[in-house]
């Protein structure tokens, strides 16, 4: 009986574009911060080690600090150890950062570098069959390369790897992508007991036998992700493998889409946004698609404006959004604009509409605001 | 706003005057400088602006000089719905007083009733209007500005009623600050999109330099990786050499022993050569020596052969020599006999030449004689007659002298007919003439005549002047021919004539033999040429007596020389035999000598020959002393067999060495060693590079690139984010912009129409028909046009400017009128217009007084004559002031 967490993609280093100034720093630092919480529950879940399956950096060239940090809360709970698998982001090259000064002078005692393919004894009877990346661009399936030879003799074994499964992967030219069915095949024959990867960033669990498991990203990195932030807890008795993913993240990517037709729509937004708890751990991109008058348009901008102080970040998807801002009834009804500036408002307003209407709009939303209503 | 009335008192120097004004309609004030026109224009103004209590500096000026009393100012004006008079005196007891006519009468004073003209001022009057319709004394020509509240609504009437007011300007200063923020003057960009645009290339420039470098660090991880993967395979290769080349290194061993074996056997088979050689050597020196002796016996029996074959030739060329001398002897023999022959043909042509020679020259001599005899004859001749040719030319004249005198008497004397009546005798001058019956004679008086009729009668007839003179000149004529025949020895021309040939024939004569003499002397005196005629006869003779009779000599001159010629002939040919026998001689003497030598040279050889084989023979004997002929053979034999098995042994040696193919061996050896060493060079070189490569990952890895493209990536997206919001912005600042800019330049345009059509139709008046003007924005003339010539307002004539100034005046003015408007004051205006165009602004004037009020003040009366309908109040000088209700004109 072993009792492991099997994460992966820490990516650690990486940043995100969109990001301000303050909300970039504590995004960095949350996603080390994570590396505690797994150490921790691992600890506290009584397991004897850790498995980062590949891609523990963003990048082979991370800075010294990012390096520091990591192995510094790795360090943190001494009684884990953490078996890190170089992926396809920190292969095993000439510039890997496993092998550079700072990584090597600061790492402690229960940090494990998977440099080399094959077998790697965790406990009695234990092993884990370690897949690393040595370059970008590997040629063949490489857990296929490390599984020649394997018999069923009684060993546990963990294969740790990194990238694609076959079954899940949109690019069937790519050579180094993983057979599904002779994982399936070997788990069935006892050749091998649990299958942790890496690489795909949302929690999933590959194939029928539920040993095949991506753990996903710790602190979710991208709103394309759908179930990210967790790590798996994995058990393994002589017959059966029981696995339950733990949330661990903190962080949370949202993309919404908003139909806004009038100033109902914008009050629902206004609710919506409202109704996240941690609006500082949270990246939002809306997507508005609709129609509003003018006033209409100044509220929304005002409920934006707002949700962007509050929010980690809080984005327009431009080229999702078709929001047509147009003068509603009554926006300079009001206003009686006499003369020149009638007969331009009407110019404006006939420009307004159809695909090169985008400028109009603006100069329509820009004239509301100069006369006045909008303060 | 009409004025009525104003009267002024006690206001600077006027005393008091009371004018009464059209409210519609123009009315022309005028009077002397200094009558105060202007104090009335001054007065509307400063009631109108100044409190009672007012002490400011133009109140005080006010004050009529050395007089205690208060300036007072009243006027009655209308003005919206009001019509009022208003009183005001200043300085001294001020007072305000207002009455209100209409539309209800109210009366109000002091500050009350300022405050009240005040509201309904405010309330009726735009007062910028009021300020712009006058043209004040000193005023310069500026335009006003009628950016004017009542003529903007005016015009905005006219332009459809559309009423754009502060709250459209303010939206026009506000569009026109917005896009001021994001465009400069000429729609570049400015402030913030200008920095953010930049900030933009500046992080896309750093982005751009973290990949480059990122770039570069996978460039040396994929190095490194092929580095090492070169290694691995050198290494392998280099076991493969390692193992040929000791497989080379056992053969070349093989190779070497061969070699060695070889050499000695090479060694070996040198000296049985050299010792072949050497008996060789001996053997050719003997054939040598016998060939030698043979060859000298040879050349001596050939050299006694050439001796006897020699003798013969010798003796024919003596022979030779001999018959030549003998051949030129005869020769010499024949030249002397040919030489005497030449030498006698010779005297002889000479002989019979000399012979001619001799009758030539007596033939001279005697012409000559006969010559100088003739001379001699001819000298006589001349000597006799003395007519020459110009002495008979001078007979000749006046032998006609004397018959043209003789015919001139003869024609002009009087004549005397005489006729016999019966036969009579007459003497005439002493001649009796005998005349018969009926004969008649006439008698020419050339001179005095005397005319006798014997016993009868005689005449004596006395010849006039005329016929005297006549007669002289005949008498001197016949003197001269007279004395010159007496001159030349003559009786009379023809004898005369006679002499003169026969001396000219003399001369002819003279001539002729003189011409021969010389040319039969020549250079020699007869004398001479008679000496040597005898002397060259007495060698003649000689020769002929001298000479031996046989043979004899030829018969003439010719022949002697044709036989001279043919000697000298002969003489040549026996000369040139003589010569070619000499040359025979020397050319026989050669080959005489010529064989002489042959037979002492082939003696010499006998003797050297002869010598050479004795030698020879000597030498053969002494190698023979030495080593027999058969020792030689023999040693000869044996060294040639020794050679032969060396030779044998080097040959199987050298197949032997051959088969191992020692030069390829020998080049893979050396491409081994050479192979080795490369791939050793190459696996070091490769793990230098691989050294540096990792040692340049591990610092530059460690830089955090990562990092460093990351914050250029964000900040790059954030400012393109920035970037693109604010040119959106831009985009709609330009847009609002320029669309409300388009409206409002239309609507200005439709707006102004009105008032620059109102300034053409008064300006046409003045300037023609073709005049056109442009307003400005604040509704300023900006340029005219006559003519279609096109200038700028700043650049017209002073007069033309002052003009249109009026003009727009009126045409505002006019515009305005039916709003109330307010007076046009012109003071003291018009003052750089030409006369000529006066009536025309006159007219103008008169025009623009039918809809408003119009008041002109002016020190030249006639300046404003040209305006029709209108009103002229004069303001007399001191006494101070009069005046004066209303003096309408037609």
């Amino acid at each position: 009986m072993v009792r492991f967490l099997h994460t992966a993609d820490w990516q650690l280093g990486m940043t995100r574009h969109f990001l301000g100034s303050e909300s970039q720093p504590r995004f960095a630092a949350a996603r080390v911060e994570v590396i505690r919480t797994i150490g921790a529950l691992a600890a506290a879940e009584g397991c004897g080690f850790v498995v980062v399956a590949g891609d523990v950096f963003e990048t082979n060239h991370v800075e010294r600090q990012v390096v520091e940090r990591a192995l510094d809360a790795m360090a943190a709970t001494p009684a884990v150890t953490f078996y890190l698998l170089p992926g396809n982001h920190d292969p095993l090259d000439a510039a890997s950062v496993f092998r550079s000064p700072t990584f090597l002078r600061h790492r402690p005692a229960n940090v494990v570098v998977l440099d080399a393919p094959g077998p790697v004894p965790v406990a009695p009877g234990v092993e884990l069959l370690a897949v690393p990346w040595h370059h970008k661009h590997p040629l063949s399936d490489l857990v296929a390369d490390a599984m020649a030879g394997l018999t069923a003799d009684g060993t546990a074994r963990i294969v740790v790897a990194h990238g694609a499964i076959d079954w899940l992967s949109a690019d069937r030219a790519n050579p180094a992508a993983i057979a599904a069915a002779p994982l399936e095949a070997a788990l069935a024959d006892g050749r091998i007991a649990y299958v942790a990867l890496g690489d795909r960033h949302s929690t999933t669990s590959v194939g029928s036998t539920g040993r095949i498991w991506y753990a996903g990203a710790p602190e979710p990195t991208d709103f394309r992700e759908i179930d990210p932030g967790n790590a798996v807890l994995v058990d393994l008795a002589d017959e059966t493998v029981t696995t339950e993913p733990r949330a661990v993240g903190t962080w949370h990517f949202v993309a919404h889409e908003a139909q806004l037709a009038g100033s109902a729509d914008v009050g629902a937004l206004h609710t919506f946004l409202d109704g996240f708890a941690d609006k500082a751990r949270t990246i939002v991109r809306l997507c508005l698609v609709g129609q509003l008058g003018l006033v209409d348009m100044v509220t929304l901008d005002e409920v934006l404006d707002h949700h962007t102080q509050l929010f980690a970040s809080l984005e327009r998807w431009e080229r999702g959004s078709e929001l047509v801002v147009l003068p509603a009834d009554g926006d300079f009804g009001a206003l009686q604009l006499a003369g020149f500036a009638r007969d331009g408002l009407a110019d404006l307003e006939a420009q307004a509409h159809g695909a090169a209407g985008r400028v109009a709009q603006d100069a329509l939303a820009l004239l509301y605001r100069l006369v006045g209503g909008a303060a | 706003m009409r004025i009525h009335r104003i009267a002024i008192r006690n206001f600077r120097g006027v005393q008091q005057a009371d004018i009464a004004l059209d409210p519609t309609g123009v009315t022309i004030i005028e009077g002397d400088n200094e009558v105060g026109k202007s104090s009335v224009a001054d007065a509307v103004r400063l009631i109108l602006e100044e409190t009672d209590s007012s002490k400011k500096a133009r109140i005080r000026a006010l004050q009529p000089v050395g007089r205690d009393v208060g300036p007072e100012v009243s006027l009655e004006f209308s003005t919206g719905p009001y019509r009022l008079v208003y009183a005001k005196r200043w300085l001294k007891r001020p007072s305000t007083e207002l009455t209100i006519l209409e539309p209800e009468r109210v009366q109000l004073t002091g500050r009350d009733a300022h405050d009240r003209v005040d509201a309904i001022l405010d309330e009726t009057l735009d007062r910028g209007l009021w300020q712009a319709l006058r043209l004040e004394q000193g005023g310069g020509l500026n335009q006003a500005s009628f950016a004017l509240p009542s003529l903007g609504r005016a015009l905005d009437l006219a332009a459809g009623g559309d009423l754009t007011g502060d709250r459209e300007d303010a939206l026009w200063d506000r569009i026109s600050a917005e896009r001021d923020q994001y465009f400069t003057a000429t729609w570049r960009p400015r402030g913030l999109r200008v920095d953010l645009a930049e900030r933009l290339v500046a992080a896309e420039e750093r982005a751009a330099a973290a990949t480059a470098a990122i770039a570069v660090l996978d460039q040396q991880v994929v190095e490194a990786a092929r580095l090492a993967t070169e290694t691995t395979e050198l290494a392998a290769r280099q076991e493969g050499l390692e193992r040929a080349a000791a497989d080379l290194r056992s053969r070349a061993q093989v190779v070497a022993t061969l070699r060695a074996e070889r050499e000695q056997l090479a060694s070996r088979h040198q000296v049985a050569a050299s010792e072949h050689e050497k008996w060789c050597s001996v053997a050719e020196r003997r054939l040598e020596l016998a060939g030698r002796l043979t060859r000298s016996r040879d050349r001596l029996a050939a050299a006694e052969r050439a001796v006897s074959q020699a003798a013969p030739a010798r003796a024919a060329a003596e022979a030779h020599h001999r018959d030549a001398i003998a051949a030129h002897d005869a020769d010499l023999a024949a030249v002397v006999e040919a030489e005497a022959v030449h030498l006698r043909a010779s005297r002889d042509s000479e002989h019979r030449r000399q012979e001619i020679e001799v009758a030539q020259l007596r033939e001279r001599h005697e012409r000559v004689v006969t010559d100088e005899e003739a001379l001699r004859v001819a000298a006589a001749v001349l000597d006799g007659a003395h007519v020459d040719g110009p002495l008979l030319a001078r007979i000749e004249q006046a032998e006609l002298e004397v018959v043209r005198a003789e015919a001139a008497a003869e024609a002009g004397a009087a004549s005397v007919s005489i006729s016999a009546l019966a036969p009579t005798k007459v003497e005439i001058d002493g001649v009796a003439v005998a005349l018969a019956e009926g004969d008649a004679h006439e008698v020419r008086l050339t001179s005095s005549t005397d005319l006798v009729v014997p016993g009868v009668v005689s005449l004596s007839i006395q010849a006039g002047a005329e016929d005297r003179a006549r007669a002289e000149r005949v008498l001197a004529a016949r003197a001269e021919l007279a004395h010159l025949c007496a001159t030349a020895g003559v009786a009379d021309l023809a004898q005369a004539r006679h002499v003169a040939a026969a001396r000219a024939e003399a001369e002819r004569t003279t001539q002729e033999a003189a011409a021969r003499i010389r040319d039969n002397l020549r250079d020699l005196t007869i004398e001479a040429l008679a000496q040597k005629a005898e002397r060259l006869a007495t060698k003649v003779a000689g020769y002929a007596s001298e000479r031996a009779p046989e043979p004899s000599i030829p018969a003439d001159h010719d022949l002697a020389q044709a036989a001279a010629r043919e000697a000298e002939a002969a003489l040549g040919a026996c000369r040139a035999r003589l010569a070619e026998a000499a040359a025979a001689i020397t050319a026989r003497a050669t080959e005489r000598n010529a064989a002489e030598i042959d037979d002492k040279g082939l003696a010499t050889t006998v003797e050297h020959e002869a010598a050479t084989l004795a030698g020879d023979l000597a030498a053969l004997e002494r190698d023979q002393a030495q080593l027999s002929d058969d020792a030689l053979a023999t040693a000869l034999t044996g060294a040639e067999a020794a050679r032969g098995e060396a030779t044998r042994a080097l040959a199987s040696a050298e197949s032997a060495l051959a088969a191992e193919d020692p030069e390829s061996l020998d080049a893979q050896v050396t491409n081994a060693a050479e192979a080795r060493q490369r791939g050793a060079d190459a696996i070091a070189r490769n793990r230098l590079a691989i050294q540096r490569v990792q040692l340049g990952l591990e610092h530059d890895g460690e830089k955090g690139l990562a990092r460093e493209l990351d914050d250029a990536l964000t900040a790059r997206d954030h400012l393109q984010r920035a970037l693109a919001a604010i040119e959106a912005r831009a985009a709609a600042a330009r847009l609002l912009y320029e669309t409300f800019d388009a409206r409002r330049s239309e609507t200005r345009n439709r707006y102004l129409a009105p008032f620059r059509e109102r300034i053409e139709r008064f300006g046409r008046i003045v300037f023609g028909q073709s005049l056109e003007i442009e307003l400005d924005a604040d509704l300023r003339i900006e340029r005219r046009t006559v003519d279609g010539i096109t200038v700028e307002f700043d650049q017209l004539s002073t007069g033309a400017r002052e003009q249109l100034g009026l003009l727009a005046r009126l045409a505002c003015a006019s515009i305005v009128s039916s709003d109330g408007g307010a007076p046009v004051v012109f003071d003291d205006a018009l003052g750089w217009t030409d006369p000529g165009r006066l009536p025309q602004m006159g007219a103008a004037i008169a025009l623009a007084g039918r809809e408003c009020q119009i008041i002109v003040l002016t020190c030249t009366p006639g300046r404003f004559a040209g305006v029709g309908a209108a009103t002229t109040i004069r303001m007399a000088g001191p006494p101070r002031m009069t005046i004066v209700d209303g003096l309408s004109a037609s």
